[in-house]
């Protein structure tokens, strides 16, 4: 060791004997740029889409999908390849990105997502990270080639131009709206919500005292008997019910609700006549007279439907209840702002009355990323926010405030 | 200053002139670009873990 470092100091310390200095100077310059040149090569190559595509979860999975949409071949033949958008253009972003890439390069050789399986599971989580990079930059990739400046609104359909006028007002980045625009979207249903872990932490913690109402915070089974095996119905998340007792794993709760009596009337409602939907019960059980007690009976003015008022005593499981409803509703409201805010103001949760939102939400939740939980989540929260519930007035000039701007 | 007398066994057979152009080619061609591929690799590295401990994807 100590005769290397001496070597090293000579090297650099002791003058040369023989050669010339310009010899030594000229020969270091050219090293030099043969050097640089050669890093700058090795990015390139590094950057084409024959590179990316020699790992065949790339060439298998991902290569058909771009192949179907206008990224790879449209009508003017200028196409997008794989580092134009997802390898940052300018020179530390790029650098930083291929040595990220050592990640990849170790998935790859250790088969992370070798089989079509393994990706299909992997798939949303890679394309979240993708997705809060573009948010994150604006979708700068994407700038590299679209110019909101460039664009000829005239030439849009009278939709699109809604839109890309209000985006291009507010500089949005393109994948905020745009996601799957060069891949299949992936499958958002499976996807699990972060925000509800913090719920869930309270409901384990959360000490349940009989007689008081509680709340869910996750949907789950209901069962008929305290072990559990006899599966009757679901409740849905935010349903308050009473708690009677608790044994071992389980605990008893009455819940008291609404529901159609028409048909089995197996799905109960929170409020009479609002279609806010608690709890669900199997067929064969939602008649049984022993499980299901009928309190009360009254007809909906709006429809001439007679509504019952009902009563059940069922099990679930225990640790998913927490005393107050409104810590969901948090998470709720922010999802409800983060998500239906992209392209428009999103209007009032008491503008709209509890049964039209069903409608509405679900002719818009799709063209946002919201996964099942979340979405209903949401959705309970606006019909309990609904008009139904709110004294807020509802001015002429509150129309105005959500009308468009932006016209074709 | 050294006490050792300094080890130039291997070196001694060498003639100065062909000592001098071994040094040269090892490091124009091999030291010093290894030395220069090696300082990108850490600084790559070093913007990415800023990244992703300290400042978030590039805006």
């Amino acid at each position: 060791m100590k005769k290397l470092f001496r070597f090293i100091r000579q090297l650099f310390l002791r003058p040369s004997m023989k050669i010339g200095l310009g010899v030594l100077v000229t020969g270091g310059f050219m090293a030099g740029i043969l050097s640089w040149q050669g890093f700058n090569t090795a990015m390139e190559l590094t950057n084409k889409e024959e590179f990316c595509l020699n790992c065949h979860t790339m060439h298998d999975n991902l290569l058909p999908e771009l192949q179907k949409t206008v990224h790879w071949s449209n009508r003017s033949g200028v196409r997008a390849t794989c580092p134009d958008c997802h390898v940052p253009h300018d020179f530390t972003d790029k650098l930083a990105r291929k040595m990220q890439a050592s990640r990849e390069v170790l998935a790859q050789f250790t088969g992370q997502i070798g089989t079509r399986e393994k990706f299909k599971e992997h798939r949303l989580v890679l394309a979240q990270r993708e997705w809060a990079r573009f948010a994150a930059n604006g979708s700068r990739e994407c700038r590299n080639c679209h110019d909101y400046k460039d664009m000829d609104f005239d030439k849009m359909r009278p939709t699109s131009q809604v839109a890309m006028r209000n985006a291009a007002a507010r500089d949005q980045s393109c994948v905020d709206c745009h996601k799957g625009v060069a891949h299949q979207l992936p499958d958002m249903k499976g996807a699990r919500n972060p925000a509800f872990d913090t719920l869930l932490s309270s409901a384990i913690g959360q000490s349940v005292s009989s007689g008081k109402d509680y709340y869910t915070v996750v949907p789950q089974d209901l069962f008929a008997d305290a072990e559990l095996k006899r599966k009757v119905g679901a409740i849905e998340v935010a349903a308050k019910v009473k708690v009677l007792q608790t044994q071992g794993d389980a605990q008893q709760v009455e819940l008291t609700l609404w529901r159609k009596n028409k048909g089995y009337g197996r799905v109960w409602y929170g409020e009479f006549g609002l279609n806010i939907t608690n709890a669900v019960l199997d067929k064969e059980v939602a008649q049984k007279p022993e499980l299901v007690t009928v309190l009360a009976s009254k007809e909906d003015p709006n429809t001439g439907l007679e509504w019952q008022q009902v009563q059940a005593k069922l099990w679930i499981k225990k640790g998913s209840l927490i005393d107050s409803v409104e810590p969901i509703w948090t998470i709720a409201r922010a999802s409800y702002t983060q998500s239906c805010s992209v392209c428009h103001r999103q209007p009032l949760e008491s503008h709209i009355d509890a049964n039209a939102w069903p409608g509405l939400f679900g002719g818009m939740v799709g063209f946002t990323s919201m996964d099942a939980d979340t979405a209903k989540v949401v959705l309970k929260y606006l019909q309990s926010h609904s008009s139904d519930f709110s004294n807020k007035p509802h001015a002429a000039a509150a129309a105005d405030a959500t009308l468009q701007t932006a016209r074709p | 200053m050294d006490n050792k007398p300094d080890d130039f066994s291997s070196e001694a057979a060498i003639v100065g002139s062909q000592r001098d152009w071994r040094n040269f080619l090892l490091l124009a061609l091999v030291g010093l670009p290894a030395l220069m591929g090696i300082l990108l690799v850490v600084y790559g590295f070093l913007v990415w873990f800023s990244q992703l401990l300290v400042f978030g994807p590039p805006s």
